[in-house]
């Protein structure tokens, strides 16, 4: 992994062994500062990486695209085709997320909703308290790979 | 043309894999109930119907809410109505729901009979 010096800024390679507990832990090839500093993870369970879960996502076949909603500042990443505008997305997702919102209010134990439509599923998991993710589907079989990945997963979805 | 009856939807508790259900017309309004809290699934049929509809009106075919504990509850329209449907935790999605779908096209073959 390449991650960068705190003191100069020069690049650094660094092993596993120098990855410690989430921090980089390596003295600067250049400058010989000794680093010591929190990294965003880009293990797939990391919470923080939804966007990194979101494309790996839509790579699964029959997979259409998907998008991060949030309810208060709306859409914070999308990878739908061009033929999803922005706007009728900001409109899905409101809707979708208050579905599954009121779902919550009764039932707390409920993570994901699937929506079947006749020729395109709309999967929607809870990734915190005000964030979903929603991803389009085209078969029924590309829902259950989706959502095998989110079980898969979950703990980086369900916080 | 034979007409579908509350009786021939009833039937759905011999449809292997269904836990508990419930059906509510467009209102809201419970029909028949062999539901633990019925008004809070009718809450839920009766918003997810109005929602799912404002997105794909007569494309809708269902939505399934997934549990922890695999119990999940799905939401089928039935013309007017809805029907709401717990799974039994040990049948997977998938046998419960073709089994759902079967009957359902069951209901629809006798009104079109």
């Amino acid at each position: 992994m390449i991650v960068f010096c705190e003191d100069c800024g020069e690049k650094n390679l660094i092993t596993q062994d120098q990855f410690k507990a989430g921090r980089a832990v390596f003295k600067c090839t250049a400058c010989n500062y000794n680093n010591n500093y929190l990294l965003s993870s880009t293990h797939p369970s990391d919470n923080g990486n939804i966007i990194d879960h979101l494309k790996k996502i839509i790579s699964i076949p029959d997979t259409l695209g998907g998008f991060v909603y949030h309810l208060e500042k709306g859409i914070l990443k999308h990878n739908m085709p061009a033929s999803f505008k922005k706007e009728n997305l900001i409109g899905l997702g409101h809707i979708l997320s208050q579905n599954l919102l009121v779902c919550l209010s009764n039932y707390s134990d409920v993570g994901r909703m699937t929506l079947y439509l006749a020729k395109r599923h709309m999967v929607v998991q809870v990734v915190e308290t005000d964030m979903v993710i929603i991803l389009v589907c085209a078969s029924k079989k590309s829902v259950t790979k989706v959502e095998d990945y989110l079980d898969k997963f979950k703990e980086a979805f369900i916080t | 043309m034979s007409m579908v009856t509350f009786e021939d939807i009833y039937k759905i508790r011999n449809v292997e894999g269904v836990e508990q259900y419930l059906l509510v017309d467009a209102d809201g309004l419970i029909k028949h109930n062999h539901f633990d809290s019925p008004e809070k699934m009718a809450q839920v049929l009766f918003a997810s119907m109005k929602y799912a509809l404002s997105i794909a009106k007569n494309r809708f075919k269902y939505i399934k809410f997934a549990r922890k504990n695999n119990d999940n509850l799905y939401i089928f329209p039935i013309g007017k109505y809805c029907l709401g449907v717990v799974k039994q935790k040990t049948i997977n999605d998938a046998a419960f729901q073709d089994n759902m779908i079967a009957f359902l096209n069951r209901l629809v073959k006798m009104k079109q009979s």
